[in-house]
């Protein structure tokens, strides 16, 4: 049951992945303009698309910091310690 | 034993004794059956002090029951089950028995009153925990588990300390209760660097990936519930509101993710997120608040729930396919599909979705994190939870059920999903970790204080959808830097690594040569003559003394004889064995 519900996800992409996508506008709509903000603990937290814009751009720092670090050198070759 | 009050982890030390005696079908329910035996006894606990032992001068408490002990005692014996459960089909019973010494060192702690009973369990958990990563048997097994005893020794060595030196300073004081964290001493100091070498905390932290990584199938799942979450135990008892471990907990919380990130096998980026959310339970003791501990307790109930899942789920594609190297998998859903779904449950949890348990239980450290005005550990905690999300949430189960198929023949003729046992075992936390997430009355209704928190606020739900959705879209746009690559991470490791291999080469190269010298000379001139003299006074004492004073030198021989057996060479048996008298010397301490 639960690879027939995959396959036909999977078959049909573009409406799952358009389906996802609205899902996605409609979240950050209905949390930026009908949510009752006054529970927000930062003068920040007001502005429109706050948090969508913080999971946005903090997700991509950390995955860019994190390829940054290991093209530095964090990141090695797998028998480095079997020498 | 001063009344009739029953230390749960006799019954797993006494359980894990008995066990090579039980054969055949019965097995089975007696595995089963002692966890149960011990969570029933946690679970029917009263409140009080039981327990209490004169031991030469000291008055040792093994039985310190309050809500507080009582949480973490009920979600450690829950999860002895859950484990036992997901290893029911592992026929060594060293395995169990190392994993329920393991358990029993645990409650051991969680329930003591005074430093040298904690010392004694928190001991029994580094000495039992280590054959878990021995018992896998792997090529690297061996050093892996040699680098964590040491380091776990070394903890336990700062903790020794610093109650020896408290009890010096305090006229004879062993109790464990809440230090002057506004004061710290030495003691409290070296104590505290005791308790956060178990809590991983950077840059203590290299052995908790490198153990769990290479540590047996069932071995793991044990492992990731137990040392990290009772040094969080004993953090929240003596160190709450202690504010350096705030910047402590943020760092952990942000290191674990980034580690994350570019980690290839799925069982170590597990470890690197357990790291991470160890780090918000530190930053919930820091904080100290009422709001904040019930945050870190109820996190800690949590974790150890949807940690186990997702060290089971990745478990079992170790134990089916022989890898959880990320780059040798993809698009397993097709063959092992409920595996997917379980740790999916668990990937969802972790990263705090709505309906989860991570949801109601971090959201607690957070919100207390805002309300003590420590924003921007707030919102590193928030960040780091976008990033749980972007590994836990996606990048296992993309590139592991998803994604690219880069599984070999081999893989993917062998993978399916695990025997019945593993699964059940992994149903059982996934409907814990939905449960929890849907009735926050059974979570919050354990937690030590109480403080009215509302986790399904609509704010809330905007605020996490938001993140979770633009976090999925982040992935999405750098994917290909989310893609794992067949390398390995440089950590703190490096350091006591490398050290270890200058030791080496320095002990090799100059020392074993001026040793040689020293022994080829002393053979020469001394040696020679003296195993002549010796030979001769030997065999007249073996023939004409012990032959008049009752033969006592054969009888120290034949013993020596049978005591040899027990010592097959290796260093893990000679531990194990030392460790099993010490678990039965507790044993006979407590009842006598």
């Amino acid at each position: 049951m639960i690879v027939s519900i995959i396959e036909s996800l999977r078959k049909n992409l573009k409406m799952t992945f358009g389906i996802c996508a609205a899902v996605i506008v409609l979240i950050a709509l209905w949390g930026s303009f009908l949510v009752d903000t006054h529970h927000a603990h930062t003068a920040a937290e007001h502005w429109p698309f706050f948090w969508a814009l913080f999971g946005l751009v903090g997700a991509m720092l950390l995955i860019i910091i994190a390829r940054f670090l290991g093209f530095l050198g964090i990141m090695t070759r797998e028998d480095y310690y079997d020498d | 034993m001063t009344n009739f009050w029953l230390h749960p982890a006799l019954i797993l030390i006494f359980g894990g004794l008995i066990l090579p005696l039980i054969k055949g079908p019965l097995r089975r329910y007696y595995l089963l059956g002692i966890p149960l035996l011990t969570f029933l006894t946690v679970w029917g606990m009263d409140k009080g002090t039981f327990g209490v032992v004169q031991f030469i001068d000291w008055e040792l408490t093994f039985g310190r029951v309050d809500s507080l002990s009582l949480v973490f005692g009920y979600i450690m014996s829950l999860m002895c089950i859950i484990g036992t459960l997901f290893g029911l089909h592992v026929e060594e019973d060293v395995q169990h028995i190392a994993a329920w010494f393991y358990v029993a060192g645990s409650l051991g702690v969680i329930f003591c009153g005074d430093y040298l009973v904690l010392f004694l369990f928190w001991e029994l958990m580094a000495f039992a925990s280590v054959f878990l990563v021995w018992f896998r048997r792997g090529p690297k097994s061996t050093a892996t588990g040699y680098r964590y005893i040491l380091i776990h020794t070394l903890g336990g060595l700062f903790l020794l300390a610093g109650f020896v030196l408290r009890y010096k300073a305090t006229g004879g004081d062993l109790s464990f209760a809440l230090m002057d964290v506004h004061h710290p001493d030495l003691a409290t100091w070296l104590i505290l660097l005791g308790f956060l070498v178990n809590a991983a905390a950077i840059p203590f932290h290299s052995w908790l990936p490198d153990a769990y990584a290479e540590a047996s199938v069932t071995g793991a799942v044990f492992m990731c519930a137990f040392t990290t979450k009772t040094a969080i135990y004993v953090l929240a008892r003596g160190f709450a509101g202690m504010e350096i471990l705030i910047p402590i907990g943020v760092v952990m919380a942000l290191y674990g993710v980034i580690y994350g990130i570019i980690e290839n096998d799925a069982r170590r980026l597990f470890a690197w997120d357990t790291v991470s959310q160890v780090g918000y339970m530190v930053v919930g003791v820091g904080i100290g608040s009422k709001l904040a501990i019930n945050g870190a307790c109820a996190h800690a109930f949590a974790h150890i729930l949807y940690n186990g899942l997702l060290f089971m789920g990745t478990g079992s594609v170790l134990y089916m396919v022989g890898t959880t190297k990320m780059t040798e998998l993809g698009g397993l859903y097709k063959k092992m599909p409920r595996t997917f779904v379980f740790t999916l449950i668990g990937g969802l949890s972790i990263a705090g979705l709505p309906l989860f348990s991570g949801f109601v239980s971090k959201s607690m450290i957070i919100a207390a994190g805002f309300e003590h005005h420590h924003l921007f550990a707030a919102f590193a905690l928030t960040l780091a939870s976008a990033g749980t999300f972007l590994l836990a949430g996606i990048k296992v189960p993309y590139f592991i059920w998803f994604g690219k198929n880069n599984c070999s023949e081999e893989i993917w003729e062998k993978a399916a999903d695990p025997p019945w046992n593993m699964q059940a075992a992994m149903a059982v936390a996934s409907f814990f970790c939905i449960f929890i997430g849907c009735y926050t009355a059974y979570l919050y209704d354990m937690l030590p204080f109480h403080v009215d928190f509302h986790p399904y606020s609509a704010y809330h739900l905007a605020e996490t959808l938001q993140i979770v959705a633009f976090t999925g879209v982040a992935f999405y746009f750098l994917r290909k830097l989310m893609a794992p690559t067949p390398t390995i991470s440089l950590d703190m490791d490096w350091f006591y690594r490398m050290f270890g291999r200058g030791f080496m080469w320095v002990d090799s190269k100059i020392f074993q040569t001026i040793d040689s010298w020293v022994a080829e000379i002393y053979r020469y001139l001394g040696l020679f003559p003296l195993m002549k003299i010796s030979k001769f006074w030997s065999w007249f004492d073996w023939n004409a003394i012990d032959g008049v004073v009752d033969g006592i030198a054969r009888s120290v021989r034949a013993l020596g004889g049978k005591v040899r057996v027990l010592q097959s060479g290796q260093m893990q048996y000679n531990i194990f064995v030392a460790a099993s008298l010490a678990a039965a010397a507790i044993v006979i301490f407590m009842f006598v």
